[in-house]
């Protein structure tokens, strides 16, 4: 009797152990493939993420959090199919349009791409340099030493060392989230007004400005060309697709999180006032008043821009890189990879000298790019499904007809979105505006 | 001017490279695409001529 309840017992404890060594081996894939999903997340919470979600907390209070807790499944749903284009295909996402779809669709892509990541990179050096100069520190020193941190990165020539670097930046993003404990917010006020759908003050033309470029900053083509090169070049497997879902769930989670922590701050100190035009600004105005918020938020915002602009600079690097047959691997050392390179500085410098002219409407630009980037969301997204329905691309990781629904619900709702705003900037009369 | 030269040589050499496309869209499909991408770019046309308002150039 007391061999059988022994022999009972081992077997509990071999299976418990079983299952920890099992559990622990998994957590270590999980380790080593974590990177593209949380990067190319964490890089949509960007400068002008930061400045979106800023200004829907200041005009809106806390009525775009359930806006923000739809987009981080939707993000996800967009983001996961490019894994497995990656992974399937082992081609970025230019080289597979030209492939899949010729020259013509090819280049359209291509030029989409580079003209607004080039514009994106721009919302990513307004954000660095107006939370440098709440330091006092000047536009141009800002973005010399930025650039020179971004091209050094590439010195070691190891994709996993510029990947690990970079998560460490990511982490910084975070930043935000213990803030949200020490400023007492209204916690009925958060699930009243921010998680029961709806617009206290109508949806007018405004609000779907404002919805638009919140959609932009969460979901933009640069994301989607982004993790499918990243996911080529760091040389992930179909065994790993399990764990670069994971990564990009992760990852969607942490963007949802931070956009929160940052429209309950901009409604905690800015709420009801329409004034407010960038987060660079709402820095500077809370340095006076609570100069440990004002530092944090400065900090984020410089951190989200430089995150912002190593991720958008790599995303178009990467494709022009594939397309014109050029080196272009994080693995290659600075000069083995030189056009790669030579392409992504020049991207840089072009986008960081648009900041520095003078008098020019930064806030205003900001929200623009995110909402352009929307707007020609549709059509990469349309070319990621027909892709993600071709069997003979992606075998068995082909869409699935619920996947395909979800995909296309957001495309049409993109469509109706960049509609409703598009009508409604020529004929205001028709919201109210 | 060698560089324009070598540059209109390597996208004319990628246009080759990659000018049988592995996925056959009907024509029907083709049209839908060109009307989306063209509805797109107006949209952002639109979007830019709000921004130029606002800003009262």
């Amino acid at each position: 009797m007391t061999s059988v309840v022994n022999s009972a017992r081992m077997g509990i404890v071999s299976r418990l152990y079983f299952r920890y060594r099992r559990f622990s081996k998994q957590l270590a894939i999980l380790a080593a493939v974590i990177g593209p999903g949380v990067i190319v997340m964490v890089a949509d919470n960007d400068a002008g993420g930061i400045t979106t979600y800023m200004l829907s907390g200041a005009y809106y209070r806390y009525s775009f959090i359930w806006i923000v807790l739809l987009l981080g499944p939707v993000a996800y749903v967009c983001q996961e199919m490019t894994v497995r284009l990656g992974v399937m295909t082992k081609r970025g996402h230019a080289q597979a349009i030209f492939e899949a779809f010729g020259p013509f669709w090819g280049w359209f892509s291509l030029t989409d791409l580079t003209l607004t990541d080039c514009l994106t990179i721009t919302t990513e050096f307004i954000g660095m340099t107006m939370a440098m100069a709440v330091f006092g520190v000047p536009p141009l020193l800002t973005e010399v030493v930025v650039i020179t941190f971004i091209m050094l990165l590439l010195l070691n020539g190891r994709y996993w060392t510029w990947e690990k670097i970079v998560l460490a930046i990511c982490a910084v993003n975070m930043i935000y989230v213990p803030v949200i404990f020490f400023i007492h917010p209204n916690v009925g006020a958060i699930f009243h007004e921010g998680v029961v759908p709806g617009f206290p003050e109508g949806l007018g033309g405004p609000v779907i400005f404002l919805i638009m470029a919140t959609i932009g900053t969460t979901i933009a083509p640069w994301m989607i060309f982004f993790q499918q090169s990243s996911v080529v070049d760091k040389g992930l497997k179909k065994r790993d697709v399990p764990y670069a879902r994971w990564d990009t769930a992760i990852g969607s989670t942490f963007t949802v999180v931070t956009a929160i922590a940052l429209i309950i701050i901009a409604t905690v100190f800015f709420g009801g006032d329409t004034n407010l035009t960038s987060a660079g600004e709402a820095a500077s105005l809370l340095m006076p008043l609570h100069p440990w918020v004002g530092t944090i938020l400065a900090i984020g915002l410089f951190d989200a821009g430089l995150i912002g602009a190593l991720s958008v600079s790599l995303a178009s690097s990467w494709a022009v890189g594939e397309v014109f047959g050029w080196s272009h691997s994080l693995n290659d050392r600075l000069g083995q990879a030189k056009w790669f390179n030579v392409f992504r500085l020049s991207i840089m410098v072009i986008a960081g000298s648009i900041v520095l002219i003078p008098g020019a409407p930064l806030g205003v630009i900001t929200l623009f790019v995110q909402v352009i980037a929307v707007t020609l969301l549709p059509a990469a997204l349309v070319f990621l499904i027909v892709l993600l329905n071709q069997e003979e691309l992606v075998g068995s990781y082909k869409n699935t007809r619920a996947q395909n629904i979800m995909a296309g619900s957001i495309v049409g709702v993109l469509l109706a979105l960049s509609t409703l705003y598009a009508v409604g900037s020529i004929l205001p009369h028709l919201f109210g505006g | 001017m060698s560089w324009v030269h070598d540059a209109t040589e390597k996208i004319r050499a990628i246009n080759r490279t990659y000018a049988v496309p592995r996925i056959r869209l009907s024509t029907g499909t083709k049209a839908v695409l060109v009307l989306l991408r063209i509805y797109l770019l107006t949209l952002v046309a639109l979007l830019l001529y709000s921004l130029v308002t606002r800003l009262g150039y």
